[in-house]
């Protein structure tokens, strides 16, 4: 008799477990397509008696899609439904790790909706197109929010968009608020976050006030690095910006001497040389081509051309100038064409830096273009 | 001087034992009962069995954990000592977790050995090989010797799966951290709290592999993660193939490309900057089509490079790689290539060839996250960009018989969309 009885407990438990495997694969199925049943699907495998393997791992699923749907609340009652009944210590281990992570989170239930906001809206700036409302959206829930324990977190995230966004001041701004609202361990990542936008943005003088606060050694040591390659970026734009200027006045002076009036020096730069006529074109087709690869890149590469059609035109009317007293010497052209490709390498600079391709391009040459 | 300071510290510790003068052409030592060696490269010292011999503060240090032999019976836990001549270690274990270290009776000597960066220091590893272990088991350890002991902390073995069919396992996933230390840390704690089974760290640990100040911050950053969950890593770029790289990590085989099953996964792991630039279409090629023949059975595939065959971020796609891997991962049938070099987050469609396929079956998922902490960089969009978005980002892949996730997150917690699920029958 005793022998029938386990028989049937076996064959009973033995069809729920192969009954909770298929559920569990079709509610895993669900979830592949994102399909808003699966979290259904998972919670009914996890309530089915008996227990089975897949009981457990079932509500751990379930909790997931609840986290990842913003349902934080449903998604901690699902964790502890798993904790209640499973026998697999590395599964409870992990469910009471996302219970205290979800429970900081949301500060004991007292956050929820705001983590929900702001995963919302984090997603929503990250996903193309003009992200200005939702940046302000966060700005207003952030300032709404003094106590949320995300607060230092969100304000980084709106300097970084800021940034990407070319309003920098706007995202120093933020930065600056996070290192005023940071608890002591927080405040040393606003500050390092700080210091590099200061430095990508040489704003170096702001960044040398506050490079020795930064208490970790290793850390301050990088970012001392870091400033010193800004410092030196800085003297050689000062320096190509310098020499452009004076390369030009001597191009305005060479005109100027050459055709006898500054009214005739206005007209020939107001028209464009034949260099420029033929430049223009091909800078504007490759300019094309490039902006349909690398963003990047492609920054770079148009204001290397609008450099060097600057340039070119420049070059052209200063040689239209000099054709007009007779032909050029071959010394005259070479010290010409020397001259050019001087102001290019200072032109190409300028727009390498105004891109932030300086270190791209630094790692290229130290480590090869595979690289 | 440097012999009379040996003495002296000879005479304070009272062993005979006299270390001999460092030499950096590396060596071989069998590991006892363990089934497979340790090999050291040029620049670092042969491995030799532990001696009794304390240097002035053997204070261990940068603990972390790595596998040679099969994860669900192995572990091998590294560390170093503060004053880098202790000569002494040994590990203290006993199955279960957070026990005390009165609970600690298991025993086993460390081996050791110095190797050179740039500079003159000799840094000293020393490593304890655990074999034999019962799968899927929490064990407690401490490292170090006689008063100079580390805090105790827990591992766990990779799972039995013929046990245990239903067992989930968790990889954390993330790779250019180089001069980004403090973003590390956050994204090591926020992988951290998700309990992962193991790390796969994509490679660009540092800017320059020879120099070890930055492995210090590296280590040490994310001792509390990589003191309890293995790490494996794919050498980047930036490690250069330098000997503190090999140095550091215990890993399978030569450490470079390898093979090896973590619960119902296999993950191979190439360097795509290997010494000889030749091997990427000659012996790392055939390397592959052995590996992924020999794991052709199993339920999930994945493979773990540095430099993305596939992303429209700031050095592009490699396109020697797409040429010469992966028609190879379509001919397997990969489920997940996991790559960094971009400091950015990007995960295609599901591919094969150039084609992106209507539906994952037999296609190939590649995802770059490189927003480890290295200083970002614009990401792009192509024809194959499921998502893209220039961010800090670490991310999990959880493996179980039948499903496999992917999901990213930033540095703030919240979720980077493209994440999926993929199902098999």
């Amino acid at each position: 008799m005793t022998r029938w009885v386990v028989a049937l407990v076996v064959t009973i438990w033995a069809t729920a477990a192969h009954a909770d495997e298929q559920a569990f694969r079709a509610a895993g199925e669900l979830a592949a397509k994102s399909d808003p049943r699966a979290i259904d699907a998972y919670e009914a495998v996890g309530a089915a008696r008996p227990i089975t393997r897949w009981t457990d791992d079932a509500w751990v699923e379930a909790a997931r899609i609840a986290e990842r749907q913003r349902d934080y609340d449903r998604a901690r009652r699902d964790l502890e439904q798993a904790i209640a009944i499973s026998t697999d210590a590395q599964l409870v281990r992990r469910a009471r790790g996302d219970l205290a992570r979800l429970e900081q989170l949301t500060g004991g239930g007292e956050w929820t909706a705001v983590a929900g906001e702001h995963q919302r809206l984090v997603t929503a700036i990250a996903d193309g197109g003009d992200p200005t409302s939702e940046l302000e959206q966060l700005e207003a829930l952030v300032k709404a929010n003094p106590g949320y324990p995300r607060g230092v977190a969100i304000r980084i995230v709106l300097a970084r968009a800021w940034e990407t966004e070319d309003e920098v001041d706007r995202a120093l701004d933020w930065l600056r608020d996070a290192l005023r609202v940071a608890s002591a361990s927080e405040a040393e990542r606003a500050r390092i976050e700080l210091v590099r936008m200061l430095v990508r943005h040489r704003h170096l003088d702001d960044a040398r006030r506050e490079v020795p606060l930064v208490t970790d050694p290793s850390m301050r040591a990088s970012l001392e690095r870091a400033l010193a390659t800004g410092e030196s970026w800085q003297v050689m734009r000062w320096a190509a910006i310098a020499l452009l200027v004076v390369l030009g006045g001597i191009a305005i002076a060479l005109v100027r001497r050459r055709t006898g009036s500054w009214r005739a020096v206005a007209r020939r730069f107001a028209r464009p040389p034949v260099e420029v006529i033929y430049f223009v074109p091909i800078a504007a087709v490759i300019g094309f081509i490039a902006s349909t690869g690398n963003p990047l890149v492609a920054k770079g590469v148009i204001w290397i051309f609008a450099g060097a059609a600057i340039i070119a035109w420049v070059s052209g009317a200063t040689l239209e100038a000099a054709r007009r007293r007779g032909p050029i010497g071959v010394r005259h052209a070479i010290a010409h064409a020397g001259i050019v490709g001087v102001a290019v390498v200072a032109a190409v600079y300028l727009a390498l830096d105004h891109a932030r391709l300086l270190d791209l391009v630094a790692e290229t040459w130290r480590t090869g273009p595979g690289h | 001087m440097r012999s009379s300071w040996v003495l002296l510290l000879v005479a304070a510790c009272g062993s005979d034992y006299e270390p001999p003068a460092f030499t950096d052409l590396g060596g071989t030592l069998k590991i006892d009962g363990c089934g497979y060696d340790v090999t050291t490269k040029l620049g670092a010292e042969p491995p030799r069995v532990s001696k009794d011999y304390l240097g002035s503060d053997p204070t261990p240090r940068l603990v972390h954990l790595g596998f040679m032999g099969d994860p669900k019976t192995s572990m091998v836990v590294q560390w170093r000592t503060v004053d880098e001549i202790t000569r002494n270690g040994e590990i203290r274990f006993a199955k279960g977790a957070d026990l005390d270290a009165a609970a600690l009776t298991e025993k086993k000597t460390g081996i050791e050995f110095g190797y050179q960066a740039t500079g003159s220091t000799i840094y000293r590893m020393h490593q304890a090989h655990l074999c034999g272990l019962e799968p899927g088991t929490t064990y407690s350890y401490q490292i170090g010797s006689e008063g100079h002991f580390s805090p105790v902390r827990s591992f766990t073995t990779a799972p039995d799966i013929a046990a245990n069919p239903d067992t989930e396992v968790v990889f954390g996933f993330m790779g250019d951290t180089r001069d980004g230390y403090d973003i590390w840390e956050q994204l090591a704690t926020a992988i951290g709290q998700r309990t992962p089974n193991l790390i796969l760290f994509s490679g660009d640990a540092v800017t320059i592999g020879l120099t070890q100040v930055e492995w210090e911050s590296f280590f040490g950053r994310a001792e509390e993660l990589l003191a309890t969950v293995p790490i494996v890593f794919a050498h980047g770029n930036h490690e250069v193939n330098a000997t503190p790289y090999f140095s550091q990590f215990a890993m399978p085989g030569d450490q470079e490309n390898f093979g090896f099953d973590y619960g119902h996964a296999h993950i191979t792991v190439a360097n795509d900057t290997p010494t000889e630039v030749s091997a990427l279409t000659g012996s790392i090629v055939d390397f592959l089509k052995a590996d992924f023949e020999a794991s052709k059975n199993a339920r999930w595939k994945l493979l773990m490079h540095h430099q993305p065959m596939w992303s429209a971020s700031n050095h592009g796609s490699n396109m020697t790689l797409q040429t010469a891997w992966q028609p190879i991962v379509d001919q397997y049938h990969l489920d997940l290539v996991l790559n960094g070099h971009e400091h950015e987050f990007e995960i295609t469609k599901p591919l094969v060839g150039q084609n992106v396929m209507p539906s994952m079956d037999n296609a190939t998922v590649y995802v770059v996250a490189g927003g480890g902490g290295a200083e970002l960089y614009a990401n792009g969009t192509d024809f194959w960009t499921q998502y893209s978005e220039s961010t800090h980002n670490a991310a999990l892949v959880r493996v179980r018989r039948d499903q496999m996730t992917f999901e990213a997150y930033r540095t703030d917690g919240t979720v980077i969309p493209g994440g999926f699920t993929k199902t098999k029958q």
